[in-house]
């Protein structure tokens, strides 16, 4: 009796899609480091005698486990070399949005005046444009480079994090605690680190969850449309992109990443909208 | 009333626009020569020297900038170089295309998300309710590209009955329409959801009860009034969305629009026709964002009186 | 007050107008079931005006809402709930907004904010009054707006919520609930959000309808004095239960119930406390001189907005403050006081002005001296909630006072002194590791406290300290204030709007109008004899919690605290004094020492004996 209702407790707090999600989740964290022993071929490896081979349940052989692409190359080993720079680019994209922007956005609390004004004001201008069109300029005039490309990922974004630090900072400057550890005499780094950044992380968190889905999603769409990662690295959006030549006779090829793609930003959407909920009950 | 908000607005749009072009130049300047830039790698000595005669490339960098400005006001961005048109030209032959699958998937995009978004917040946690929040997830987890690629498998690939792409047929926008409106949806559904939740709990809904007022009254005369105001801030970034949402599906679909004709010409580097569609796109979303604003002005009375305060 | 004669014995053998039997207020958790009100039984007479008073949580409010069908859908409800005899639905259908009408705490929050105001009465009017068309309903709308005392009601029509004050909010939601005559009113918490002189307008005017009209109304306050001045019977409730039932005079002078008596203890009484104080003796060399402070804010200057008229929050303000003493600077919303209290504590620059400590001008030091100067003047903050870093054990923030200012020695001594500290604050080390939602809040404010005192200063600002809290939790805590201030030799700068907690704790008192100090006394003379016009009214509008003080006359003040923004000339208060003459719209009246005083200063034209 008193289990079944710890297991009740426990399914309320974590529903099964939630569970679900963070496993995915987990296992993509996991063939992102150790994508190369896991892989059963070399991702580049072209196999000729074996080209368009259809997955194992849809007459292929277990070698290739979910077949091969038009060079002979394996889907799997493809597939997992792909999440392995998909989520790396866009994890590293997330990491310099957010920190960029909570710095711009703290400074901007901090000096207020002239400086906000200028961090608001490229707030305002970089939110008014699309932002793939931004990279997209930047792509067209500087060439296309692996660090170029992560650097303009990153750029992704970091508005909300400013706008966000910004915003808080200052409203939490204006809450008690804050006044009461100036009025005992702290220094500004003291207090925007000490108390102000640990008692707003949970919110950039829980943005950066969020968020992170927009940035795979930026990164695959610019390597989907030839603009991103350049062979020989792969992304699910270059797997995309090649497979679409192959719709009428290898489905496989375009549709396993796709799948894999909206699986993680499923699961990343879905966690990061239940820990938002659980943080802030008032939003549900 | 609220003149003087208006114009506040207006001289920010301006200010964001002036932003744009400014950064564009410190792009074009800081890429390397903007003459083979724009003219490209096989442009002769002297079509370089032209050019930069007629940019003022040869003068001081604030003159550069003037006359940049100067040559942008009068829509000279450049001749495109692969077929040696003026790019506003270039341009402007795709247009009509673009706007035509853009406003198709935008309309689909409120009629499918706005109603979705209200019956799910008046029927909160129950099965309409859940069926409308995981439809947006979904919608908005599975990214525009595999779902054309997803349509064309089924729709075109094995059962034939649209076709893969191109503008020819008029049932050809059919499936871009539906690509670019289901990622929206998904936003705006959960975006109106919200907001009438949010309007659901402010406590005057409980006080038109209590002066004895019925709930479909609340609702209609109260609460979508309140929840229309928030949610007509999100149309900025759905316009947002559907840019980058046309860009994606017009290269997937081969839809003759700016959407495709920027990627191609970002790949193949004809740098006047990119320059040309970004500060097209830039100001019409300022444009559009501006608009907003407006009606945001118009519609809620806290902010005029706002703006009364100012003065 | 002529109401009681609703109320008296001939009325008992009137059927009572609402009958609530049992009600029983249950939320399903999972923690457990909760009944939120268990049981409470309680009836309203026909033209009476039932108390309903309690402590947050004692499920007042849940009630009178269960009543009108308007619970917590999760909420399960049961009881006998009965209206003129027949059985009241779920929904209150029928009764809700007809017979039976209410309003609520934010009154500003309970109307549409984007319609107007004329629109809302119309909506309102078309649903019980479909007899009157467009132009009655009009000319109905705005006799409504005449009746609750609006000025100008056909301007008000055309006003949005956000365009007026809440005062004037509350009145356009009273009218709002009478439109329909009902014959019941619930009030619930109406006047909490309010000021005090504007609270005092709002009660009076439910006290004349009730009288004009006849129709009963329930006061549900968390306020005795409230009680004491407007009931005609009393219904305390405790933790969903009610625990005593009486007629008001009889619940004041033979309360049944420990917990009423409790909560009576633990009022402060004006005059009665005010009289204990005997006036401090002026010490030559004050503590803290505050000279001609001034705090001016520009109005939110941003891109593209035109610089306006800079706010003046504080517009200068001088005192003294002894070793040792208490002054207590008062006034209502918007006043500046918070601004003063900031000030001085160094939370906020001052636009001009001087701020002398122990003999130093803080102004003119250089920061490092300044630092350790300000070690010595601490401030504590009104909502002992807010004023502690969530994530932070007690421990932890109480320490950071001396690791912030390298003193206190090794991480034994730290923690030793930090023990200490919240010792004398009557807190036991149990509470070192808890973290501040792991306590309650008059834990918290002790902690608070606590964190201030761990430096040893010489002086503390109390900005509302109390406000927070629950009268009981209120009354131990300003008990500890006193004893600390004893044993320390503390001198306090408290910060307040409550006129009653000042009486019990200030040696002297400093009544902040706009910005403003117009009267400084000492206590016991300035609640024996207030003598600017703003003083009196203030304290005339102080519920006093004894309902023998009903007949008192009230000075009813007009209008509502203005904006700073808005100072007029002359004399700021002259709009809404009763006595007001030509002078005054032309000079600045000068805080002075009148020429028949007794040591108090008064910044009024009249008082000093000019014409």
């Amino acid at each position: 009796m008193s289990a079944s209702a710890a297991g009740r407790a426990i399914r309320r707090r974590w529903p099964s899609v939630i569970v679900l999600a963070f496993i995915w989740v987990a296992l993509c964290l996991l063939v992102t480091a150790f994508a190369t022993q896991l892989s059963p071929h070399d991702y580049q490896a072209m196999d000729l005698r074996a080209r368009l081979a259809p997955p194992a349940m849809f007459g292929g052989t277990w070698n290739h486990m979910l077949g091969t692409d038009e060079l002979g190359r394996d889907v799997l080993s493809r597939l997992l070399a792909s999440i392995r720079v998909s989520l790396l680019v866009a994890l590293a994209g997330t990491i310099i949005g957010s920190t960029l922007g909570t710095a711009l956005g703290f400074l901007a609390a901090h000096f207020r005046g002239w400086f906000d004004d200028a961090v608001m004001m490229l707030v305002d201008a970089q939110a008014a444009i699309p932002f793939i069109i931004v990279a997209l300029t930047v792509i067209a005039f500087f060439g296309n480079t692996l660090t170029l490309f992560v650097v303009v990922v990153g750029l992704y974004g970091w508005q909300t994090y400013a706008r966000l630090a910004r915003g808080m900072a200052m409203s939490i400057t204006r809450r008690g605690y804050i006044n009461a550890v100036v009025a005992l005499g702290a220094q500004p780094m003291r207090v925007y680190l000490r108390h102000i950044l640990p008692n707003i992380a949970g919110v950039l968190i829980v943005n950066a969850t969020i968020g992170f889905p927009e940035v795979i999603l930026l990164e695959t769409a610019l390597s989907f449309l030839g603009l991103g990662i350049q062979p020989p690295l792969s992304s699910l959006g270059n797997m995309l992109s090649y497979g679409r030549s192959y719709l009428g006779n290898a489905w496989w090829i375009a549709v396993l990443p796709g799948v894999v793609l909206s699986l993680t930003t499923l699961a990343v959407s879905l966690i990061g909208d239940w820990v938002r909920d659980r943080l802030d009950p008032t939003l549900r | 009333m609220g003149g003087m908000l208006i114009l506040r607005k207006l001289l920010r749009a301006l200010l964001t626009l002036w932003i744009v072009v400014t950064l564009t130049f410190v792009v074009l300047r800081s890429s390397g020569d903007p003459a083979i830039v724009i003219l490209g790698t096989d442009a002769t000595p002297q079509m370089i020297a032209q050019f930069h005669h007629a940019w003022g490339l040869d003068r001081p960098l604030p003159v550069q900038y003037a006359s940049y400005i100067a040559h942008i006001l009068h829509g000279d961005f450049g001749d495109s170089f692969l077929d040696g048109r003026p790019a506003l030209t270039v341009v402007a032959e795709r247009l009509p295309n673009s706007l035509e699958l853009a406003s198709l998937g935008f309309v689909l995009m409120l009629a499918i998300g706005i109603p979705a978004g209200v019956f799910a917040a008046l029927h909160r946690g129950r099965m309409l309710d859940r069926l409308v929040v995981t439809g947006a997830v979904l919608g908005h987890s599975v990214p525009s590209f595999f779902l054309a690629i997803l349509l064309i498998l089924l729709l075109s690939v094995r059962w034939h009955v649209l076709p893969s792409g191109g503008a020819d047929s008029p049932s050809a926008i059919i499936m871009p329409a539906i690509t670019i409106a289901a990622g929206g949806a998904g936003v705006i559904a959960r975006f109106t959801r919200a907001a009438m939740l949010d309007a659901l709990r402010q406590p005057f809904v409980r006080a038109m009860l209590a002066r004895g007022m019925d709930w479909p009254r609340t609702i209609r005369a109260h609460v979508m009034p309140n929840a229309a105001i928030p949610t007509l801030t999100m149309i900025g970034f759905l316009l947002g969305g559907l840019v980058a949402g046309s860009i994606i599906t017009e290269t997937v679909f081969a839809w003759p629009g700016i959407g495709r004709l920027i990627i191609t010409s970002v790949a193949r580097r004809d740098l006047a026709v990119v320059q040309c569609i970004v500060l097209l796109i830039a100001t019409t979303m300022v444009l559009a964002n501006l608009t907003v604003d407006l009606l945001y002005v118009l519609l809620d009375p806290r902010m005029r009186g706002a703006a009364k305060e100012d003065r | 007050m002529s109401a009681s004669a609703f109320t008296m014995p001939a009325a008992r053998a009137v059927p009572p107008l609402l009958s609530v039997i049992g009600l029983t207020i249950r939320f399903h958790t999972p923690e457990g079931v909760v009944d939120a009100v268990s049981g409470v039984d309680l009836e309203v007479r026909p033209g009476e005006m039932l108390g309903l008073v309690g402590e947050s949580g004692s499920g007042k409010s849940a009630s009178c809402l269960a009543i009108m069908g308007l619970q917590d859908p999760r909420a399960e409800i049961s009881g006998d709930l009965r209206f003129q005899g027949s059985a009241i639905q779920a929904d209150a259908a029928g009764l809700r907004g007809r017979s039976i009408g209410m309003i609520f705490q934010e009154p500003r929050a309970s109307l549409d904010p984007v319609r107007r105001i004329g629109s809302q009465l119309r909506e309102v009017l078309a649903l019980h009054r479909p007899d009157l068309d467009a132009r009655a309903a009009l000319a109905e709308a705005a006799g409504l707006l005449r009746r609750v005392g609006l000025p100008a009601p056909e301007r008000q029509l055309a006003a949005y919520p956000h365009e007026i004050s809440g005062g004037m909010a509350q009145r356009v939601a009273i009218a709002l609930a009478i439109a329909s005559g009902p014959k019941l009113l619930l009030a619930d918490e109406p006047t909490t959000a309010l000021d005090v002189t504007v609270q005092a307008q709002v009660l009076e005017l439910l006290a004349r309808l009730r009288d004009e009209t006849g129709m009963a109304v329930v006061l549900v306050t968390h306020d005795l004095g409230i009680v004491a001045q407007y009931a005609d019977r009393v219904v305390v409730m405790r933790r969903g239960r009610v625990v005593e039932q009486a007629p008001v005079h009889e619940l004041f002078a033979r309360p049944a119930h420990d917990y009423t008596r409790q909560l009576l203890a633990a009022l402060p009484r004006s005059e009665a406390a005010a009289a204990d104080h005997a006036p401090a003796p002026q010490l030559p060399q004050p503590l803290l001189r505050v000279d001609g402070l001034t705090r001016h804010f520009a109005q939110r200057r941003a891109m593209f907005r035109r610089p306006t008229a800079a706010l003046r929050a504080v517009d200068g303000v001088s005192f003294t403050i002894a070793a040792g003493e208490t002054l207590a600077v008062v006034g209502e919303s918007g006043c500046g006081k918070s601004t003063i209290a900031l000030m001085v504590a160094g939370l906020l620059g001052m636009t001009s002005g001087k701020i002398g400590f122990a003999g130093h001008d803080l102004g003119a030091m250089a920061p490092k001296q300044r630092r350790i100067l300000r070690r010595e003047l601490q401030i504590v903050l009104q909502d002992p909630g807010e004023a502690l870093d969530p994530r932070l054990s007690v421990f932890t923030q109480v320490e950071e006072a001396l690791l912030i200012h390298r003193i206190g020695g090794a991480s034994a001594q730290r923690r030793e002194t930090v023990v200490r500290t919240l010792a004398a604050v009557g807190l036991d080390s149990w509470v070192l590791d808890r973290r501040p939602h792991e306590i309650s809040g008059g834990q918290r404010q002790r902690v608070s406290l606590a964190r201030a005192l761990v430096l040893q200063p010489r002086m503390l600002v109390l900005d509302e300290p109390t406000s927070a809290l629950d009268v009981s939790i209120q009354a131990q805590v300003i008990e500890l204030l006193g004893r600390l201030q004893r044993e320390r030799n503390l001198a306090y700068l408290f910060i307040s709007h409550d006129l009653r907690l000042v009486s019990r704790v200030a040696d002297r008192v400093a009544v902040v109008y706009l910005g403003r100090i117009v009267e400084t006394a000492d206590t016991a003379r300035l609640f024996a004899a207030p003598r600017h016009p703003y003083t009196q009214a203030l304290l005339s509008a102080v519920p006093e919690p004894d309902p023998e003080q009903r007949g008192r006359a009230r000075i009813l003040l007009p209008g509502e605290p203005p904006s700073p923004a808005a100072i007029i000339t002359g004399c700021r208060f002259r709009q809404r004094c009763a006595i007001a003459r030509p002078v005054c719209a032309v000079e600045d009246p000068q805080l002075a020492a009148p020429p028949d005083g007794a040591g108090e200063q008064v910044a009024c034209h009249v008082v000093q004996g000019r014409s």
